[in-house]
């Protein structure tokens, strides 16, 4: 095989893609038809059920769970204890730290992650809370970062295993200045755990059949999920070694307006 | 030239690109996202955009209908791949799979297709424009935004770790 070979093993997979001149006409009636801001028709569908979906999905079991007395909210939101929306300001201080030693990663945050994972932290000047447990034989395959639309610093890295298992972990790290994040985790309610840790709220459970923990704290947003039981989701959030200028205290949390 | 006229013009030309570059967008796109519909989705927003900015395509020297067009379709894709539906989905979903429309190709071509599509984001670009759209590395500067030199070190790096997986005999 030789990459030469890689167009006409594209083309010939891919043979049954082609354009017939409706496909062009329907491009163009879209376009023309001035309804460029519209989403496109599959997606938008897709967006429209699965919104429809959650929205049902959510108030139904919200209406049974407050029926039996368990108190849905105060797990259906992560942040504070009565209030989604945080308002803090940003300690900078981890960073200038951080980035006067050699690494900003303890040695076993760096046995559990590896260092091209660390090193990639490193390059953005950012140093999270990671935990120091990840289920034996995942190696990173695809790491991603990014700056998003609201100014978050976004990492994502994907891990896989050798039986093809994968888990995502997705950071969202705040930049400088002042900050204000809420996070919603939509949970099925089948099975759920949340509690705190050093000052840090955790909620871990299934996401769509997806098995997810998510917490934020001073630095960032972090979700991971993918192929790793609640058990092994629960003991890598329990590993994490809090620096504790990334809690969160409660003369932080303000209710006001984002800044 | 009137305006009516300018536009009819400017319509079939923009049709002429449709015919010309939709299916190789599609197929770009199919290998971005692993998902035919969504990459239909991704290549009629590719077409919105420049037909939204086909102004600022006209005031760009040296630039192909068909670079603008590929530079706009990856950021499109990208940005699709950065919803967090498509992180929390269909990431985990689709590592090491390829669409069923290759179901038909014989395994080694299936096995290289699937060490390009699992190559991380940066470095598939490049593969895939050098190889696959037989763009210039100076081109896929362009498309992408970056220097040369950086499109040269990504390409290098892009075949060390396709040769690492396919293995030295594979003469890539």
């Amino acid at each position: 095989m030789k990459t030469n070979d890689i167009r006409r093993i594209i083309d010939t997979g891919l043979a049954n893609v082609t354009t017939t001149p409706q496909d062009v006409d329907a491009v163009m009636n879209h376009i023309l038809s001035g309804s460029a801001r519209k989403k496109a028709p599959v997606r938008k569908a897709r967006v429209v059920i699965a919104a429809l979906a959650a929205v049902m999905i959510t108030l139904l079991l919200s209406v049974i769970a407050q029926a039996l007395g368990i108190p849905v909210w105060d797990v259906f939101v992560i942040g504070t204890d009565n209030n989604v929306k945080i308002n803090v300001d940003r300690d900078d201080r981890f960073t200038t730290e951080a980035q006067n030693h050699i690494s900003g990663f303890s040695s076993d945050e760096i046995a559990a992650w590896g260092e091209e994972t660390c090193n990639i932290f490193d390059e953005i000047g950012i140093y999270p809370d990671l935990p120091s447990y990840v289920p034996e034989g995942f190696v990173l395959t695809d790491p991603i970062t990014y700056v998003d639309g609201f100014g978050y610093i976004c990492v994502d890295l994907l891990y896989e295993n050798a039986d093809g298992k994968t888990f995502t972990f997705v950071s969202d790290i705040y930049q400088a200045g002042r900050y204000s994040y809420s996070l919603s985790v939509e949970f099925d309610y089948r099975e759920y755990r949340s509690f705190n840790l050093q000052g840090v709220d955790y909620v871990i459970g299934s996401n769509l059949s997806i098995n997810s923990a998510a917490w934020f704290d001073k630095k960032g947003c972090y979700t991971i999920s993918g192929d790793l039981s609640i058990d092994e989701l629960e003991k890598m959030v329990r590993s994490i070694e809090r620096d504790f200028d990334s809690v969160i205290m409660p003369d932080d949390l303000k209710s006001g307006a984002n800044e | 030239m009137s305006d009516a006229k300018e536009f009819i013009d400017r319509e079939q030309q923009f049709r002429s690109w449709v015919e010309q570059y939709r299916t190789e967008l599609i197929r770009i796109c199919i290998l971005y996202l692993s998902d035919y519909p969504l990459a239909e989705d991704a290549v009629q927003e590719t077409f919105m955009k420049a037909w939204k900015n086909i102004d600022k395509f006209e005031g760009r020297n040296g630039c192909t209908p068909k670079t603008w067009l590929i530079s706009i379709a990856i950021n499109t894709c990208k940005s699709y791949r950065r919803t967090r539906w498509f992180r929390l989905t269909r990431m985990p979903e689709i590592r090491g799979q390829l669409p069923d429309y290759f179901a038909d190709m014989k395994p080694e071509d299936r096995d290289i297709l699937i060490d390009i599509s699992n190559l991380p984001e940066k470095y598939k670009s490049v593969i895939l424009l050098y190889y696959y759209q037989m763009m210039t590395q100076s081109e896929i500067a362009d498309v992408l935004g970056i220097s040369r030199s950086l499109v040269n070190y990504r390409l290098e790096k892009a075949l060390h770790m396709l040769r690492i997986t396919l293995g030295e005999e594979e003469h890539i």
